[in-house]
This record gives C-alpha cells, sequence and structure tokens, in this order.
C-alpha cells in the first residue's frame, strides 16, 4: 500500500457521485423506512451522538 | 515481509488530531475523516499482522459521500499470523475503550468487529494521504439488494436506488451479477435500477410494494 502514484485518489470521484446521489435523494421521503436493529451499546452511543439517522430500527421487516 | 509499525503512540496522536473536532457534518468531509480513521486502523494492524477491510455502511460512505454518514465503522479484522492476542493491546494504544463488543473513542467514534471473512472481493483504495483496504462498491451494493429482496428492510432499497445514481456505469458486472443470481437478488437489482432511472417518488410505502411483487413473482414462478 505505500505506492501512491499507482493508486487513484477516491477523492476524484466524489464530487460527481455526490451530485447524483443528492438528485436522487431529492425525489425520496424516508419516512417510515427500516434497517436491521443495531446492537445495543452501539444505538445507545449514536443516538446519544445524534448519530442514529433517520431509518426505523426494526427486528422483523417486510409488508 | 511486514513494514516496521508506526508507534502506536504515533498514530494514537494522529487519530486526535483527525477527530479534534468530532465528527464533521459536510458529506464529503466527513468521508475524508472517515478514510483518515481507516487508515490509521490500518497503519496500526497491518503491520501489526492484521489484515483490515472497511465495510458496511462507512464502506458505503467511501465509495459514495451522501448516502451514509456516522461515526459508526464496521470492520473485519484478521489476523495474519500469530497475532490476535494483540488485537485488545493495539486498540488501547491507539485510545479506544471497550464498549460491550465493540471499541469506542472519545465521544464521536465507534468501531464494530465485524466477523470475517470478508464475503466478496476487497480493493486497496487511497484518498488522499490516506490508505486502506475496503470491500468493492459491487459488494456493498450486493449487500444492500439482498437485505431489501430477502429481510425486506426499505431503507436498504433506497440506499442501493442511491448506490446505482452515484456509480451509474461504472459498476462491474464481471462479479456482481453471477453472485446476485446466486443470492436470487438479481430481480431487485432490475427492479431498483428502473426506479433509479425514474422520476417517481422513492417512499417507504413504494418499496414496500416493490418487495411484495418480487416475492409474488417468485411465487408464481
Amino acid at each position: 500500500m505505500s505506492d501512491k502514484a499507482g493508486k487513484p485518489d477516491l477523492r476524484e470521484l466524489w464530487p460527481a457521485r455526490l451530485q447524483r446521489v443528492r438528485r436522487s435523494q431529492a425525489r425520496t421521503d424516508v419516512r417510515g423506512m427500516t434497517r436491521p436493529p443495531r446492537d445495543p451499546d452501539e444505538h445507545a452511543f449514536l443516538k446519544r451522538t445524534g448519530q442514529a439517522g433517520p431509518f426505523v430500527e426494526a427486528a422483523k421487516a417486510g409488508s | 515481509m511486514l513494514a516496521e509499525p508506526q508507534p502506536l503512540e504515533r498514530l494514537r496522536a494522529n487519530l486526535e488530531r483527525i477527530l479534534g473536532n468530532g465528527m464533521v457534518a459536510d458529506p464529503i468531509a466527513h468521508a475524508s475523516q472517515v478514510a483518515d480513521v481507516a487508515a490509521v486502523l490500518h497503519e496500526a494492524f497491518a503491520s501489526r499482522g492484521f489484515l483490515v477491510t472497511l465495510v458496511g455502511g462507512s464502506a458505503i460512505e467511501i465509495h459514495a459521500p451522501g448516502i451514509y454518514r456516522s461515526g459508526d465503522l464496521d470492520v473485519v479484522l484478521e489476523a495474519t499470523q500469530e497475532a490476535t492476542h494483540l488485537r485488545e493491546e493495539i486498540f488501547l494504544g491507539l485510545g479506544f475503550r471497550h464498549a460491550g463488543r465493540h471499541w469506542r473513542h472519545g465521544s464521536d467514534l465507534f468501531v464494530e468487529l465485524v466477523n470475517g471473512p470478508v464475503a466478496g472481493p476487497t480493493e486497496d483504495v487511497r484518498v488522499g494521504d490516506a490508505e486502506f483496504r475496503i470491500v468493492t462498491k459491487e459488494v456493498v451494493l450486493r449487500d444492500r439488494l439482498v437485505g431489501f429482496k430477502h429481510w425486506k428492510y426499505t431503507a436498504y432499497g433506497e440506499q442501493a436506488v442511491d448506490m446505482l445514481a452515484a456509480f451509474g456505469s461504472e459498476l462491474d458486472p464481471t462479479w456482481l451479477l453471477p453472485e446476485l443470481e446466486r443470492e436470487d437478488a438479481l430481480d431487485a437489482l432490475e427492479a431498483l435500477q428502473q426506479l433509479a432511472r425514474s422520476s417517481k417518488p422513492i417512499t417507504d410505502q413504494l418499496l414496500r410494494g416493490m418487495i411484495d411483487e418480487l416475492h409474488d413473482r417468485e411465487r408464481n414462478r
């Protein structure tokens, strides 16, 4: 991993990818969307630091 | 041959510098910060006999900032020699503290050790001066597509749509398509690709309907 010259810098790809993500998210309403439950320690940490994100943690998803 | 390990004190100081002002909010700056942390972990562990791979949500962030943003890194640590006993020593030397089965650094960083081996191809990447190993973008997309179809998590469908938008034609189908066929999730890719190309509003209800449709089609096969 010491050969920096041969490895492209991922940062060069980020602005265009972020722009496309933002376009996609502009038509997204995440309310009610579900994700797997986190480990209790992780859940508590993310909640305390305001990093828990917008998704609903659900043990069993589905419709 | 392994490179000469950098002293943990120096790496700990690097980590403290990276996290000095907490995790930042801007998606690009946040992804750079995650990359810098991943590089410190790589530096600390790889030179001491471990293979370190970034997986999960933080790997999504490195491939496509803006989809996922958290100070919660999922890492697979595989010992490549008789090094397992060093794991705790290295984390403590970097200034981490045990938090259940995880490791926490200050109030902003949480590292979850995911059981290995890594399920899929990996690559060594560079973000500025930060170098580390990560699962490929096709792996993180596979994980979300499978979670969407089989576990029925709609947030995974939403993240998959964002990834499809972000990666566009950069995706390499060579590994992805046979893998999705094996996972019985090729139809989820096709359905979400169609959604990504459309201008339809993406909602929980729409994604639930798509999951139902995928399963109905399967039952009627």
